[in-house]
């Protein structure tokens, strides 16, 4: 009897190795956020995960556990990936109380670090996406900005709006974005998931490092070519089409950062790669059909559900193939 | 005539019934048992006590009238009876409610008071058949509204609180507004934490409770 995998109780948490490169992304998407808009994203990323954090601390301390697993980081990569969706003009208390959701309801009821069955960052973007999608959705236009104000509020500001990229596939509209553009993240959207190349290269890096696997990122990414190739939603070229999509809303960013969290996605490669599937698949129709123009995070809601079931049934799969495999062989000798 | 040691027995074996109803294996809670209305309908303090009241009304009569009679009735002809008694109260209850309460509330819960009816007819033909006592029943009953009444009484002030500042009616002085609250999310993180809480204090009010019913033995 072979030992199984465990289904529920996940003990594999990031290492301070894992958590530091996840970390990392702050950087880059900080400082392309901080050319373009000025102090106010940081102020968003700091504060969300200054929230996320001291959230966290409360929760040990009223669960008695050891403050040390504040320390290790993985609240802060919640608070982080949360102000990463953020737009650059939102309020401030806006990605704080998304992050205190996230740990609060997420995360600690189910056992803190290494327990929580859904994604923690995921479920803080999705109840700020539920409650307040006015101001997670409207963003200042790219061009016309070079500092947004740090005030509390910018609302009436006089900060010139645009349709986001996924608003305007959702739309039918005919976006006016080149190719290039589409690479550098130069349109209005989200802090952090506009930025294709720096997501890219940033996931080729935590691919090199074996913080990320690839057998969930690769599978998503192709599934959700392959459902944007399917489904066009523009009358363009196919190819910038698909490139469209795949810039628009979270995708990309939902790939590099919340399908690859180690708690919550499977650990058998099968398993891994189903995931990966089953995700671009709900990602890609959320996109499309959604209520709002980026539901990734529901998706990621939904997969994570599925993951225990996934990786044992893949396992199980493996498993019965094998054996097959082998008592055929062993008859053939036998013969 | 009976002596203190037999008071004393009785009340502690009733006190340990209606907590046991009302707290340890709440009917919400812990069952799990009429979960819809307070989903749905449990959106302001008014819709929660006119639900618990309508359960009181429904619930003792009907626990009462089972400890009494039902024994004498045949098996066979027990659901009947039951689902008929529990249909005619309701029916009344819900007459009353729209002609003398209001039907401004009535027309807001309309679809719940069945549901919860059927709820709680189910958890009486599980429940009742080992009381005997007709005190038993109605303490048992008793405990059973209550539990149910502070789940959804709780639930509904706070999510009215959240959703337009006010509670019963009367605003309260901040602003702060979150419509999306009367979706069901808020109401089952609600109801999880809740049960949370009470899993964790369980054992120790049962405990408590074991004890002293041993101890006026």
């Amino acid at each position: 009897m072979s030992k199984m995998l465990a289904p529920h109780i996940r003990t594999e948490a990031r290492t301070g190795r894992m958590t530091m490169d996840v970390l990392l992304a702050a950087i880059p998407l900080g400082l392309f956020s901080f050319v373009n808009y000025g102090m106010r994203p940081v102020f968003i990323l700091l504060l969300s995960v200054l929230a996320a954090v001291v959230t966290e601390a409360f929760c040990c301390m009223v669960g008695r556990r050891r403050l040390r697993t504040v320390l290790d980081g993985s609240a802060a990569i919640t608070g982080l990936l949360i102000g990463l969706v953020m737009s650059p003009m939102v309020d401030y208390w806006v990605p704080m109380l998304g992050s205190a959701f996230a740990i609060i309801v997420a995360k600690a009821p189910f056992g803190g670090t290494g327990r929580n069955v859904f994604n923690p960052a995921a479920a803080g973007i999705a109840i700020l996406t539920y409650c307040f999608p006015l101001r997670m959705f409207t963003y200042p236009a790219i061009s016309n900005v070079s500092n947004l104000p740090i005030g509390m509020t910018v609302a009436d500001q006089g900060v010139i709006t645009e349709l986001s990229l996924a608003a305007q596939l959702q739309a039918g509209a005919t976006p006016s974005i080149t190719r290039l553009q589409l690479l550098l993240g130069d349109f209005a959207g989200p802090i952090g998931s506009t930025a294709a190349l720096i997501l890219l290269a940033f996931l080729g890096y935590l691919l090199v490092r074996r913080t990320v696997s690839a057998w969930v990122v690769l599978p998503y990414l192709c599934t959700c070519a392959l459902m944007a190739w399917l489904f066009p939603m523009t009358n363009l070229n196919p190819s910038y089409d698909i490139m469209a999509q795949l810039c628009a809303g979270y995708v990309l960013f939902t790939g590099v950062f919340l399908l690859n969290d180690p708690v919550t996605a499977p650990r058998f490669w099968l398993g891994r790669l189903f995931y990966g599937i089953l995700a671009g698949i709900l990602v890609m129709t959320l996109q499309r059909i959604g209520r709002v123009e980026a539901g990734s995070c529901f998706a990621i809601l939904l997969v994570n559900a599925f993951s225990p079931i996934v990786d044992r049934w893949s396992w199980h799969f493996c498993h019965w193939l094998t054996r097959k495999r082998r008592i055929r062989r062993e008859v053939k000798a036998h013969e | 005539m009976s002596k203190p040691n037999t008071t004393r027995r009785h009340l502690w074996r009733n006190t340990h019934l209606f907590v046991e109803n009302a707290v340890t294996n709440n009917i919400v809670l812990i069952q799990a048992l009429g979960l819809c209305p307070i989903i749905a309908a449990g959106v302001s303090l008014q819709n929660g006590v006119a639900l618990t009241a309508c359960t009181a009304v429904v619930l003792i009569p009907l626990s009462l009238f089972i400890a009494l009679v039902g024994n004498w009735l045949p098996k066979w002809l027990r659901p009947v009876v039951y689902v008929l008694l529990a249909s005619l109260l309701l029916v009344a209850t819900a007459y009353v409610l729209e002609t003398y309460v209001s039907a401004e509330l009535f027309a807001k819960l309309h679809m719940f008071i069945p549901l919860m009816a059927v709820n709680m007819l189910y958890m009486r033909s599980v429940g009742v058949s080992s009381i005997i006592n007709p005190i038993g029943t109605v303490v048992d009953a008793l405990g059973s509204t209550v539990g149910f009444g502070v789940v959804i009484c709780s639930i509904s002030a706070l999510r009215e609180m959240a959703i337009s500042g006010t509670i019963w009616g009367i605003p309260l002085e901040y602003d702060v507004a979150l419509p999306e609250v009367a979706s069901p999310f808020a109401a089952f993180i609600l109801l999880g934490f809740m049960a949370a809480v009470l899993q964790w204090s369980r054992q120790r009010i049962s405990a408590f409770f074991h004890r002293k019913e041993a101890e006026s033995e």
